[in-house]
C-alpha cells in the first residue's frame, strides 16, 4: 500500500470552515471535533484520574500493613486493583493519547487530526467507561468485589475504556502516516511524533489482547465461572498489563517527549537523531508483553524470552538517555522547568529499566517475593511504580514544554515542584516496595516491612501531588503567546500561533529536514545558542 | 496561439480511510489472536495432564467448518473483484460483487449459528464451551461489522461516491474483510481442526 504526501481536499474545506463562528463554553467542548479541544479534555481528566488512582493504590497498600489495615481485605484488594486499572487506563494511556491528539497534528503540519469525529468518540467512550468504572467499584464491584452485577459492570467498563483508547490510537497513528506535510518523510518526523507512532502501533497490537481476556472474563462470569471469571482468577487474567514488559508500553511516548524537549531547550539539533529513532523503535518492540500472561500455566518470569527482553530493553533506554544527555551537555541550557522534568523522567526510567533487568535474574528469584500476607509481588510492583513515576514526570515535562500550545501561556515555576515531587515520589514508591519485598529474603529487615510500605505509600502520594501541581500549572498557564516561546523550537508546532488557531496553519508548511523551523530561521548548523549569542 | 490547457492530474489522496482501517483491523485481529492463544494454552494444559479437551458428548463435525472456510475464501475473492471493478469504473460488476460478498457473509453467520445448535455445547457447562462460544461469537461480531462496513460502502458506491479516482471506501472495507477471513482461518485451524 502506498500513501501520497498530497494533502486531502477535505482539509481545505475544514480550513475554510474556520471562518464560521464556533460555539463556546461547554457546547464548544461537547460538540467539538477540534483535536486540540479533544486532547485538552483527555489531558485534564487523565490528570484527575491519575491522582484518584494513586490515592486508591496508596490506600490499598496501607491496608496490607501487618497490624491490620484501614479496611477489610476485600476492600483493600478492590482499592489496589482500582488503583492499578486507573493508573494504566485512566491516567498513563489517555494522558499521552491526549498529548498526541494536540501535538502530533501540529508537529506533522496537518490542519486537523485524522477522523476527528472518531477522535471525539474515543474521548467520550473513554470518559463514559471511566465514570462507569468508578460507579462499578463504588457499588461493590471490581476485582474482589461482592456485588455480582457490579463486577460484571466493572469488566464492561474496562472494555469501554480499552475500545475508546484504541480508537484514539488509530486516529493518531493514521495522522502520522497520512497527513504529514510535503517533504516530511517518516525519518523526518519529530521524535515525539515518531514515538507516538511506535506507541500506538504497539498499543494496537497488545491492548486488544486484554480486551479478548475481558470478553472471556465477562462470558465466564455470566455462565458458571469455570475459569477466568472465578474470584481468584480474575486478577491474574489482567495483571500482566501492570508488570514488565507490558508496563513499558506506557513509557514509549515519554522517550519522544524527552528527546524533543531536550533538543529544543539545548538549542541544538540532535546529532544522533537516527540512533534515537532506532532506540525508540527498539524500546517499543521490546515492551510488547501481551504474550507474558502469568495467568497461564508455567512461570513466565523464567522464560528465556522474558529474560532476554528484560535485559535488552535497558539498551534503548540508555541510548535515549545518552542522546538526551549529550545534546543537553552540548547546549548547556539554563535550568528550566521542563528541563528538570526531562532529567527526572530519564533518571526514573533508567532506574526502572535496571531494576527490571535485575528482576529477571532467575537465581535471585524476585518474581513472587513478598513480605505481605496478601502475597502481592512487591518487587514487580516497585518496578512498575518507577515506570508510573517516570510516565508522570514525562507528562509533567510535556505539559510544561508544550504549555503554550496546550493552554496559550507559560506553565510557570510550579511545574518544577511537580517534577521534584515525581522524582521523590517515584524513588520512594519503587525503592520502598523493593525493600519491603527484600524483607522476605533478609531476616535483618523483618521488622521493617511496614515502614518500607509506608515509605512507598508516601511516594504514591507524592506522585499524586505532582499530577495535581501539573494540572494547576496548566490551568493557570499565563503570559507569553509567542509562537515559539523557547526561541529555539525546531519542529512545526513552533511555526504556528500559541494556542493554535482552528486549522493550525495558514499555509501548508514544506519540510526539507527534521528541523524545519531551524531551517526557516536560516540556521543550517543547528547551534541556536551560538546563533542567538 | 495559446497552448491548450493541460488536463489536471488525477486527484491524489492520502488514503486515510484505508490506513485507518488497516490499524483498526490489526487491533480487531489481535482480540481474536489473544483469545485463541488463551484457548490453545488451556487446551494444552488439559491434554498434557492426560485428559481430553472436548467433552465426550460433544462432536464438532469438520464438514461445516470446511464449507464455511471455502465460503469465506470465495467471499475474499469476490470482495477483491469489487475493488477491481470500482477501479475500472465497472459499476455493474462492482454492485454485483459487493452484493455477493454480503451474501457470503450472511451465509457464514447463518452456518455458524447452525453449527452452534449442532455441536451440543452448552455455554454454562464447562470452560471449553465458554472459550469456544466466546471466540466464535467474537468472530461473528467481527463478521457482522465487516458486513455493515461493506454494506455502507456499497450504498455509497450506489450513490456514485466511488470511481477509479477515488475508491478508498471500498478498498478499506476489503482490508477489514480480508482480515476477518484470515481470523476465521486461525479459528478453523485452532478450534475446528485441532479440537
Amino acid at each position: 500500500m502506498t500513501t501520497t504526501e498530497i494533502r486531502p481536499d477535505v482539509e481545505t474545506e475544514q480550513v475554510s470552515g474556520a471562518q464560521s463562528p464556533q460555539p463556546s463554553g461547554i457546547a464548544g467542548v461537547l460538540g467539538s471535533g477540534d483535536h486540540k479541544v479533544i486532547g485538552r479534555v483527555f489531558i485534564g481528566f487523565s490528570l484527575i484520574l491519575g491522582v484518584a488512582s494513586a490515592v486508591a493504590l496508596a490506600l490499598g497498600m496501607l491496608g496490607n500493613l501487618s497490624g491490620g489495615g484501614l479496611f477489610s481485605s476485600s476492600v483493600n484488594l478492590r482499592l489496589f486493583t482500582a488503583g492499578q486499572f486507573g493508573l494504566v487506563f485512566g491516567f498513563a494511556l489517555p494522558l499521552f493519547i491526549g498529548l498526541g491528539m494536540v501535538i502530533v497534528p501540529l508537529q506533522v503540519g496537518a490542519s486537523s487530526i485524522a477522523f476527528p469525529r472518531a477522535a471525539s468518540l474515543a474521548l467520550w467512550l473513554w470518559l463514559a467507561g471511566s465514570i462507569t468504572l468508578v460507579v462499578a467499584y463504588s457499588i461493590g464491584g471490581g476485582v474482589g468485589g461482592d456485588n455480582q452485577r457490579a463486577i460484571d459492570l466493572t469488566f464492561t467498563a474496562l472494555a469501554m475504556l480499552v475500545v475508546g483508547l484504541m480508537v484514539g490510537a488509530v486516529c493518531i497513528a493514521t495522522t502520522v502516516i497520512t497527513l504529514r506535510a510535503p517533504g516530511m518523510t517518516l525519518d523526518r518526523v519529530p521524535m515525539f511524533t515518531f514515538s507516538m507512532l511506535a506507541a500506538t502501533g504497539i498499543w494496537l497490537l497488545t491492548w486488544p489482547v486484554i480486551l479478548g481476556n475481558l470478553i472471556l472474563l465477562r462470558v465466564d462470569l455470566a455462565n458458571g465461572m469455570f475459569g477466568f471469571g472465578a474470584p481468584g482468577a480474575q486478577w491474574p487474567a489482567v495483571s500482566w498489563s501492570f508488570m514488565q514488559p507490558q508496563i513499558y508500553v506506557l513509557a514509549i511516548p515519554v522517550l519522544g517527549v524527552l528527546a524533543d524537549a531536550a533538543a529544543t531547550l539545548a538549542g541544538r539539533r540532535q546529532p544522533s537523531r537516527n540512533v534515537m529513532l532506532v532506540a525508540i523503535g527498539a524500546f517499543a518492540a521490546l515492551s510488547a508483553g501481551a504474550w507474558a500472561q502469568i495467568s497461564q500455566p508455567g512461570d513466565i518470569w523464567t522464560e528465556p524470552l522474558f529474560v532476554v527482553m528484560s535485559f535488552a530493553i535497558v539498551l534503548p533506554i540508555l541510548g535515549v538517555a545518552g542522546g538526551v544527555g549529550s545534546v543537553l551537555a552540548a547546549g548547556k541550557p539554563r535550568p528550566s522547568a521542563p528541563m528538570v522534568a526531562v532529567v527526572v523522567s530519564m533518571i526514573l526510567l533508567v532506574v526502572a529499566g535496571v531494576i527490571g533487568a535485575v528482576f529477571a535474574i532467575g537465581p535471585l528469584d524476585l518474581g513472587l517475593l513478598t513480605a505481605l500476607e496478601s502475597g502481592l509481588p512487591l518487587v514487580a510492583l516497585g518496578q512498575a511504580g518507577l515506570v508510573f513515576a517516570a510516565v508522570a514526570a514525562g507528562g509533567v515535562a510535556a505539559v510544561s514544554y508544550w504549555s503554550s500550545k496546550l493552554a496559550g501561556g507559560s506553565a510557570g515555576p510550579v511545574i518544577s515542584l511537580a517534577s521534584l515531587a515525581a522524582l521523590g515520589g517515584g524513588l520512594a514508591w519503587g525503592v520502598g516496595l523493593l525493600l519491603a519485598g527484600a524483607s522476605a529474603r533478609f531476616t535483618a529487615l523483618d521488622g521493617a516491612v511496614d515502614a518500607f510500605v509506608v515509605v512507598a505509600v508516601a511516594g504514591m502520594a507524592l506522585v499524586a501531588a505532582s499530577l495535581v501541581l501539573a494540572g494547576l500549572a496548566l490551568a493557570g498557564a499565563r503570559g507569553t503567546s509567542d509562537d515559539d516561546p523557547w526561541g529555539t523550537g525546531q519542529t512545526l508546532e513552533w511555526a504556528t500561533s500559541s494556542p493554535p488557531e482552528r486549522g493550525n496553519f495558514a499555509e501548508v508548511p514544506a519540510v526539507a529536514s527534521p528541523q524545519p523551523v531551524n531551517d526557516a530561521r536560516g540556521n543550517d548548523h543547528g547551534d541556536d545558542g551560538e546563533e542567538s549569542a | 496561439m495559446t497552448a491548450p490547457a493541460l488536463a489536471s492530474p488525477p486527484m491524489q489522496r492520502p488514503r486515510m480511510l484505508v490506513v485507518g482501517t488497516a490499524f483498526a483491523s490489526a487491533a480487531a485481529a489481535m482480540v481474536v489472536v489473544g483469545m485463541v492463544g488463551v484457548y490453545l494454552v488451556e487446551r494444552s494444559a488439559v491434554v498434557s495432564a492426560g485428559g481430553t479437551w472436548l467433552p465426550d458428548n460433544v462432536v464438532i463435525s469438520l464438514t461445516q467448518p470446511n464449507v464455511m472456510l471455502f465460503g469465506l475464501i470465495m467471499s475474499s475473492v469476490v470482495m477483491q473483484w469489487a475493488v477491481s471493478a470500482v477501479r475500472n469504473d465497472d459499476r455493474v460488476n462492482s454492485y454485483l460483487a459487493l452484493g455477493l460478498t454480503l451474501l457470503f457473509g450472511l451465509g457464514f453467520v447463518n452456518m455458524t449459528a447452525y453449527l452452534w445448535t449442532q455441536a451440543d455445547l452448552v455455554v454454562a457447562d464447562n470452560l471449553q464451551s465458554t472459550l469456544i462460544y466466546s471466540i466464535t461469537g467474537t468472530h461473528v461480531v467481527m463478521a457482522v461489522v465487516a458486513m455493515a462496513f461493506v454494506a455502507l460502502m456499497a450504498f455509497r458506491a450506489l450513490a456514485g461516491g466511488y470511481d477509479s479516482r477515488q475508491y478508498d471506501g471500498i478498498a478499506a472495507a476489503a482490508v477489514f474483510w480480508h482480515v476477518m477471513v484470515a481470523m476465521y482461518m486461525l479459528i478453523w485451524l485452532a478450534i475446528y481442526v485441532t479440537k
